[in-house]
């Protein structure tokens, strides 16, 4: 017992009632769980309620789980069910925000080169704004949380040949948009 | 002109500059919620199913009050009602002094009246149907099971509104059993507690008002030997879901059971 457990013997103790080794799984994926609600949700409270609502229920459906297959896109499937549900009963909904502390200082050169990193980063960002929902979701799973395609099937509820061509639409769209707001240099750095 | 792949570089970069909101800590939360109770338990071989068992089939038999449960008082029924496999029998009260009944010696394995404790896992697969868990009561804090597969009963030991009985100790029970031609879940009520007839998402049901005694009981047509001993409980709910039978008991009004009941 030298290094962390694998998810499937994690998965297998949970299933035989061992609230521990569940508790251990909660703590590998709540950060995925949560960021992908978020995701969905764009409301920080909203997120963590169907993240944990979504922990909830996996371990209720423990009994249906197929052990031989890998628990995180089932777990994310779950996640964006309940993140979906919290979503329709409404409310303002926020953009996704860049955070204030940025690059660490070694990987920050100067502070104009910093100034004009986070410039481009908000140009692209609000470039973002112009694309649908689904757009967003998209390009936020595959580029922010680095969800594999497989785990976006999941999350996204289609077949992964769907995943595929929303999401170069996604980045069609969003290269015609940020070129039309004229970070489209910036952006290409050509 | 920006390419994919610059594009697609420069969204890397943005997702490394997300604010994202912090994530909160839910493994605490989450095992609250999923009940502390459920320890390692090595779980047995599964069960082999044998129809046989069931054949010798288990009665519910609950009383309105403190009815003794003499063959002769049992005969005195006014009216019953009937679920797949339940039977609600109206009675007259008991005369004061009758007999009470006393469990059987017949199921020295049955050592609550609950049956057996189990873990939630074993029970689904002990059970030949699915065993629902109301979203209102979440998972349970034990569960139990009578012989191979007879009943699995979910018990609850706190519910937000909702007081312990005093006599079992639990908020809530709510059992479930796979009605069958040859099992009957008798409940036996006087005149003095209201049965209500009830809708429970277009499947019907009913639901006991006050206290009675519920006892298990052996038998397919006729009263067996008595398998587990005769207790009192309080309001209780039956209804039927997808040809299981369920029976919720919880000191809770009409609507609130029902209501927990929909919430499946």
């Amino acid at each position: 017992m030298g290094g962390p457990l694998e998810d499937t013997e994690l998965v297998g103790r949970a299933r035989r009632g061992e609230v521990s080794a569940y508790e251990e799984l909660v703590r590998r994926y709540q950060g995925i769980a949560h960021r992908t609600a978020y995701v969905i949700t764009r409301q920080a409270a909203e997120a963590e309620d169907a993240a944990q609502q979504a922990f909830v229920k996996a371990f209720l459906a423990l009994d249906r789980f197929d052990p031989e297959r890998p628990f995180r896109p089932w777990l994310l499937r779950i996640v964006a069910n309940e993140a979906r549900n919290l979503r329709r009963s409404a409310g303002r909904r926020s953009s996704l925000e860049l955070a204030v502390a940025s690059e660490p200082e070694e990987l920050a050169p100067s502070p104009e080169q910093e100034a004009v990193s986070r410039e481009r980063r908000g140009a692209l960002l609000r470039a973002m704004d112009g694309l649908t929902e689904a757009e967003r979701e998209v390009i936020a799973l595959r580029y922010f949380l680095d969800l594999s395609e497989a785990e976006m099937a999941e999350v996204m509820a289609v077949a992964r040949g769907t995943v595929k061509s929303r999401l170069s639409r996604a980045l069609r769209r969003l290269r015609n948009a940020a070129v039309e707001a004229g970070v489209g240099v910036e952006v290409g750095g050509d | 002109m920006v390419t994919e792949s610059t594009l697609e570089a420069a969204l890397r970069d943005l997702g490394r500059h997300v604010a994202w909101p912090a994530t909160p800590d839910l493994s605490g939360a989450v095992a609250e919620r999923i009940g502390r109770g459920a320890e390692v338990r090595p779980l047995p071989p599964r069960p082999v199913r044998r129809s046989v068992v069931l054949v010798a089939a288990a009665l519910l038999v609950v009383l309105g009050g403190m009815t003794a449960l003499s063959p002769g008082i049992r005969a005195a029924i006014l009216r019953f009602f009937s679920l797949p496999g339940v039977r609600i029998e109206v009675q007259e009260s008991a005369p004061p002094g009758s007999p009470t009944v006393t469990p059987s010696p017949a199921a020295p394995d049955v050592t609550s009246f609950l049956g057996r404790r189990v873990g939630l896992g074993e029970a689904r697969r002990a059970v030949g149907f699915p065993v629902v868990i109301p979203a209102a009561l979440g998972r349970p804090d034990e569960t139990y099971l009578v012989g191979d597969g007879a009943m699995v009963t979910l018990a609850y030991r706190d519910l937000p509104g909702v007081p312990q009985d005093e006599e079992t100790g639990w908020a809530a029970l709510l059992t479930e059993l796979r009605g069958r031609p040859t099992e009957q879940l008798i409940k036996k009520v006087t005149l003095e507690t209201a049965v209500t007839e009830v809708a429970v998402d277009g499947e019907q049901g009913y639901f006991i008002e006050g206290p009675h005694v519920v006892y298990l009981q052996d038998g397919g047509t006729g009263p067996g030997p008595i398998t587990i001993a005769p207790r009192t409980a309080g309001n209780t709910l039956l209804w039927t879901r997808g040809g299981v039978t369920l029976r919720l008991e919880a000191d809770v009004p009409l609507t609130r059971a029902v209501e927990i009941a929909r919430s499946i």
